[in-house]
């Protein structure tokens, strides 16, 4: 069983040393994994579908169907949190298909026709993910670009106020704001694309 | 005119009015940089949804989540200890390359190639250009495990030799597309004696059974092939099925209930070329 190297924090492992260990069965490189991005996904989930129960039953079943399929987990410095987004986008999916044929069961008593595709459903796993994916990359960038990009976006504030608030000049505060764009439009296709960083 | 700046295109995405008109101008009219600034409002119109939502992208699991997953991989460990990051070794019955079919791999992988170790993986990352998707590497790493055990069943002496007629990956229906599995048509003479093929990764289908399916191009009709017991199985076709268009291979979520049909719940799907 490989040894999970921690930074000196004590807090973050090596991301390539945890899917490496993953990759090759380590149940406490789940278990790293599953302190360091279980929030997340539990926080896509809670969202998606609303219910606390059917969110934790999902990142249960994302964070076994990991386990699972570790195998097929090919280690790189970003392809575990991208790796787990995406199984989390099927099982929310997933859950999304189940409700819906719940709700249309009675129709479907007699027709064994070809299941359709539930689209609404897809578009709403992906923007629920990529909404939640681009918060968590607000809360990544370094400050005071993080309490700028923040500031604007989840307290709904001028950048005027901000500039004022931060004590930082109205240019420095619009030049946090188009990086900061730029930024997360980055983060949010590596997330996509599940590319480097 | 050339292509305005990254710092233009996301003033303009975030309404800044001090953009040059030149600029805007050539925007409006530059369908690349257009595009470029539709992704940057996207983004932009996204995180403006998230007025209000204070500190809500990440919720605390409780003690005991954590708990049954563990209980749950540890149960799927004492039943079945997988081993998939070690190299296969091409055991000395299988037979040359080229009669294993490997299942369209991402990247040009030599099927009789050993699945790369962790190592070797680092050592090809580095060399590879950056922006590679990961998973596609993954996905062509698990294509050729798939390969290299459905080699392996092929030539199993106690197994038919049937020569592959064609095959496809298994995706899952969603935007990603995910292929999670590979199907293959075995072939017999003019439709008659086909057999089926069916590879996946490791599923868990809760409470219920996964079954597989031939879709008719037509949208409406179907058969059952039978049940996926395990990461793969060779089904019977019925004769004549390929040629009457039942191409789509089809493996779903059933539940033991009074519903002998299709319930609806597709895990993955791909259409035979054929």
């Amino acid at each position: 069983m490989t040894e999970i190297e921690r930074a000196d924090t004590g807090t973050k492992p090596d991301p390539l040393a945890l899917a490496e260990a993953l990759a090759e069965g380590s149940l406490d490189a789940l278990s790293e994994c599953y302190r360091l991005w279980g929030p997340l996904v539990l926080g896509i989930a809670t969202r998606a579908l609303g219910s606390r129960t059917d969110a934790e039953d999902v990142t249960q079943q994302v964070f076994v169907a990991a386990w699972k399929s570790r195998g097929t987990l090919r280690p790189s410095e970003s392809a575990l949190p991208a790796w787990l987004i995406g199984i989390a986008r099927h099982r929310v999916a997933d859950e999304y298909a189940r409700r819906a044929r719940a709700t249309r069961v009675s129709q479907a008593v007699a027709a064994n026709t070809v299941p359709g595709s539930d689209v609404e459903g897809r578009d709403t796993v992906d923007r629920v993910v990529d909404r939640v994916m681009l918060r968590e990359a607000v809360e990544q960038l370094p400050e005071p670009r993080r309490t700028v990009l923040h500031l604007a976006y989840v307290e709904d504030r001028t950048q005027e106020d901000i500039a004022k608030q931060l004590d930082l000049p109205l240019g420095t505060v619009k030049s946090h704001m188009r990086r900061g764009l730029l930024r997360l439009r980055q983060d949010l296709r590596d997330g996509w694309e599940g590319g480097d960083r | 005119m050339t292509h305005v700046s990254d710092d233009v295109l996301a003033a303009i995405a975030l309404g800044d009015l001090d953009v040059d008109p030149a600029d805007r101008d050539h925007v409006d009219s530059c369908p690349m940089c257009s595009e470029e600034l539709a992704e940057l409002v996207q983004v932009h119109g996204l995180l403006r949804e998230e007025v209000g939502m204070r500190g809500a992208h990440r919720v605390e699991p409780g003690p005991e989540l954590w708990e049954r997953i563990a209980a749950e991989a540890r149960d799927d460990e004492a039943a079945e200890p997988v081993q998939p990051v070690q190299p296969v070794q091409p055991a000395e019955t299988v037979q040359p390359a080229e009669t294993v079919q490997p299942v369209q791999p991402v990247e040009p992988v030599e099927p009789g190639e050993e699945v790369p170790s962790i190592a070797a993986r680092r050592a090809a990352k580095a060399s590879r250009p950056s922006g590679r998707s990961w998973w596609l590497v993954a996905a062509a790493a698990a294509c050729l495990l798939v390969g290299v055990l459905v080699g392996r069943a092929v030539w199993a002496p106690s197994e038919t030799t049937l020569p592959v007629v064609a095959s496809v990956p298994l995706t899952t229906l969603d935007a990603s597309k995910q292929q999670e599995g590979t199907a293959q048509l075995l072939g017999g003479q003019g439709g008659q004696g086909q057999e089926l093929k069916v590879a996946t990764q490791p599923m868990s289908p809760g409470s219920g059974y996964v079954e597989v399916w031939l879709i008719n191009q037509d949208g409406k009709r179907m058969v059952s092939l039978g049940i996926l017991s395990s990461d793969q199985a060779t089904f019977p076709v019925p004769p004549d099925a390929i040629s009457q268009g039942y191409t789509i291979v089809d493996l779903s979520n059933e539940q033991f209930d009074d519903r002998p049909q299709h319930s609806g719940d597709s895990i993955m799907r791909g259409t035979l070329p054929v």
